[in-house]
């Protein structure tokens, strides 16, 4: 996986993480669907998915740059996702979602696609 | 009462004043006074330390765009045919014959071969008879010495490096870089104290509420800062560090006292153990096989060869390769490969593998901690990525200045007593000219690459002075005018020349945009791409002024109508 | 009633403060810089490093600690004492074999 990937990859799924990290929070919950607080599964599946997606953004890193480099670029794609979602919740907040809706899928399938495609072709 | 229980008494009586001075109140409170004056005092100089900090990630596409005469060669370079120069052996043996004819006293040889393809300059280094680190450049086709300008003029020009050296150290040497680095312990400090003082730093993490007024200023603060925290904390340190042993002598000191030789046994350690003159002559052997070792030792091209004590019995040669692509992509730490051996017997004294450290965990992090400073890691992604949390950084101290005031504006203050107004007036000042006048001082130091004439002595000091010139100017402006004026015009400014870059560069040199694409010079149209970045913040910012000042007139309309007892409606404010 | 002491003047004190968070902190970290050098199994000129890359944030610490609600005094006692012992340790330590 050459870097510009990973970093596309890194970008989309820590933006998509910081994101329902975010809208797990009752502030951002109101600011996107008006109801005061976040029911309480959804904030938990919002925290669980975020947690995942945040997570799962270190693997492209890991893999494009190594253990000790791809932890420091995974730590600054953290950083730009969740500038990212600063920046979008007060303008945009379905904006928000729905970019983020569509980075997690699309980051999940290219990331999954990149690992079976290596792993085949070894 | 007895005297436990006055004390505990006074204790209480302390916490619950109205404590607004240095260490008063409760710990947060303690802190939030620290962070508010550590942080203001600084923050004017750490905000020009961090945007020049931030602009030197890139100091080689802007040395590239600052030296369009270089464009042109190096296109020539690269469209002529391959003139045939020598080998590796042979670029050796001219090097070695060069230095035993010219310099056959100096205690350390440095030969640079060629490039990692084998190809380029062929050079020499050595330590002259004042202990200045010199250098010779050999055709690499005959081994002659050039000359030294058969090169071609190119204006001259600190280019991208002013903002290296001004951000580490003010371009006032060892002055500059103490400065810079208390500066950096205190934005340590205010790092921590501000974390500390930030009650709902999970809770607020997102938190940004725009058209606020002094919420908005709190909110993008935290922001900023919060959400590349690690980074803000990490670059402070390692900025601090790499001077450590200079910021913090005593420990080596301690040690070695002023012991000259003692001090040579440190860095020797440190550099893994020069050995000492053994007093018997031996003429240095031939380096290729050397070399031809070393680089199958390493897995790396060969970069230099350094002989210490040539014409000694003793003599050491090393062996350094060059760092690929995947080196600089894998390792934080930016040591190449070397291989050292004995000159006399061929011996393999020692081998560093590349991103290792001559010493132990400490010094493997201490070269790892200057390249997590210098992002010499990683590529253009970490590039970018340290851009845009410098700019963050940047922003983290921009945004504190101005809440400082938004905080205290309209406000008859008495934190400094009867000259609380004065302080007032500089702090808005200096913070128009820290952050606008500054933007314009490096937008304007590219503006005078391109104008200041090419043939002027010292061309490089001219530039530079336009930078500080147009700083000076900058504070003299903020101080004379009022702030919203000032900073309205300011902020204008310096719109006008990041947006008008390319313009002036299409003016003076004929490139511009298009023709950069075409040729692949993405250098320069990077440089150019993000100037015009920059303007467009510059013109959001200057439309966010223009709005705020309408709506203070209209403030003071609404107040004057109030106040006549006519119930006329008041002027409403669009 | 024990007699309290007549404050000293408000800038005054935030002066010793300052002092004392800049140079006793500084004093502190240097301090633990010559105990760790001293101290740690590694290489001499690694213990040096390891000692200096520590002092920074020792220092950082200091400073953060002595603007906390203490008196001045005491910040100069809690920064200045340390700094002794540890200074102590670190010229004592080698010559004790250790």
């Amino acid at each position: 996986m050459n870097t510009t990937t990973a970093s596309l990859l890194a970008l989309a799924l820590a933006f998509a993480g910081m994101a329902a990290l975010g809208f797990a929070m009752d502030r951002h919950h109101e600011q996107l669907t008006r109801r005061r607080e976040t029911p309480a599964l959804r904030r938990r599946l919002l925290r669980g998915l975020g947690s995942l997606l945040v997570a799962l953004a270190l693997v492209p890193c890991l893999i494009a740059w190594g253990g000790s480099v791809g932890t420091v670029a995974w730590l600054g794609f953290l950083s730009a996702g969740a500038l990212g979602v600063a920046l979008l919740l007060p303008y945009l907040p379905r904006t928000a979602a729905t970019g983020a809706a569509l980075s997690a899928v699309a980051g999940v399938a290219c990331l999954g696609w990149s690992l079976a495609s290596s792993s085949l072709s070894f | 009462m007895s005297n436990s229980q006055t004390k505990a008494a006074h204790k209480a009586l302390r916490r619950k004043a109205a404590g607004n001075g240095a260490g008063e109140g409760g710990f947060r409170q303690a802190q939030a006074w620290l962070h508010t004056w550590c942080g203001l005092w600084f923050s004017w100089l750490l905000f020009a330390v961090f945007l020049t900090g931030t602009l030197a990630v890139f100091d080689e596409p802007i040395s590239h765009w600052m030296t369009p005469e270089h464009h042109a060669e190096e296109a020539a370079a690269a469209a002529a045919p391959k003139a045939a120069t020598a080998g590796r052996a042979q670029r050796l043996a001219w090097g070695m014959a060069y230095m035993a004819e010219h310099h056959p006293q100096a205690q350390m040889w440095e030969l640079w071969p060629s490039d990692a393809q084998g190809g380029g300059e062929l050079k020499v280094y050595w330590f002259d008879a004042k202990g200045q680190y010199v250098a010779a450049a050999l055709n690499p086709a005959t081994g002659e010495a050039l000359a030294a300008d058969t090169a071609t003029p190119v204006r001259g020009t600190l280019a991208g490096h002013h903002f290296v050296d001004f951000h580490y150290e003010l371009h006032a040497g060892q002055v500059g870089l103490w400065i810079v680095g208390i500066a950096a312990l205190a934005m340590l400090v205010a790092l921590v104290s501000g974390v500390i003082t930030h009650k709902r730093i999970f809770k607020d993490f997102f938190t940004f509420r725009p058209k606020k007024g002094q919420r908005s200023w709190l909110d993008a603060h935290n922001a900023v800062a919060v959400l590349t925290l690690p980074f803000q904390l990490m670059i402070a340190y390692t900025g601090i560090v790499i001077s450590g042993l200079t910021f913090m002598p005593v420990a080596k000191l301690a040690h070695d006292g002023s012991d000259k030789a003692a001090q040579q046994q440190f860095m020797a350690e440190l550099n893994g153990g020069k050995p000492a003159r053994s007093g018997t002559a031996m003429p240095v052997p031939a380096l290729e096989s050397f070399a031809a070792r070393g680089q199958a030792l390493m897995g790396q091209p060969v970069r230099a060869v350094v002989i210490d004590h040539p014409g000694d019995a003793a003599a050491r040669i090393g062996v350094y390769g060059w760092n690929g692509e995947a080196e600089s992509l894998h390792r934080l730490s930016p040591t190449t490969g070397m291989a050292s051996f004995s000159a006399a017997t061929g011996e393999l004294l020692q081998v560093r593998l590349p991103g290792a450290a001559d010493g132990g965990t400490a010094a493997l992090a201490q070269s790892a901690m200057g390249g997590l400073h210098m992002a010499s890691f990683g590529g253009w992604a970490v590039k970018w990525l340290y851009f845009l949390c410098g700019l963050a950084g940047t922003a983290m101290m921009g945004t504190g200045a101005i809440l400082f005031m938004v905080k205290r504006r309209g406000k008859h203050g008495t934190e400094f007593g009867g000259a609380t107004a004065h302080v007032y007036r500089l702090v808005e000042g200096l913070n128009v000219a820290a952050i606008a006048g500054l933007g314009i001082a490096c937008i304007g130091y590219l503006w005078a690459n391109r104008l200041v004439p090419l043939g002027l002595t010292q061309r490089a000091d001219w530039e530079l002075r336009v930078f500080f010139g147009l700083w000076l100017l900058a504070l003299v402006h903020a101080l004379l005018r009022r702030p919203g004026a000032a900073w309205r015009e300011q902020m204008g400014l310096l719109a006008a020349l990041c947006l008008l870059l390319p313009v002036l560069n299409f003016a003076t040199t004929g490139d511009w945009p298009l023709a950069q694409w075409l040729r692949g010079d993405w250098e320069s149209a990077g440089v150019e791409a993000v100037s015009v970045a920059f303007g467009v913040a510059a013109v959001a910012a200057l439309r966010f002024l223009r709005r705020r000042e309408r709506h203070g007139v209209a403030h003071t309309t609404k107040k004057a109508v109030r106040s006549t007892a006519t119930p006329t409606t008041a002027e409403a404010s669009p | 009633m024990p007699s309290s002491s007549i404050p000293a003047p408000a800038g005054l004190l935030v002066l010793s403060r300052l002092a004392a968070a800049v140079f006793g902190g500084y004093a502190l970290a240097a301090a633990t810089a010559v105990c760790l050098a001293a101290v740690l199994p590694s290489a001499r000129a690694d213990a040096v490093l390891a000692g200096m890359q520590f002092s920074f944030v020792v220092h950082t610490l200091a400073v953060v600690w002595a603007f906390s609600p203490v008196r001045p005094a005491r910040v100069w006692l809690g920064l200045l004492g340390p700094a002794v012992v540890l200074a102590l340790v670190g010229w004592l330590w080698p010559r004790v074999g250790g």
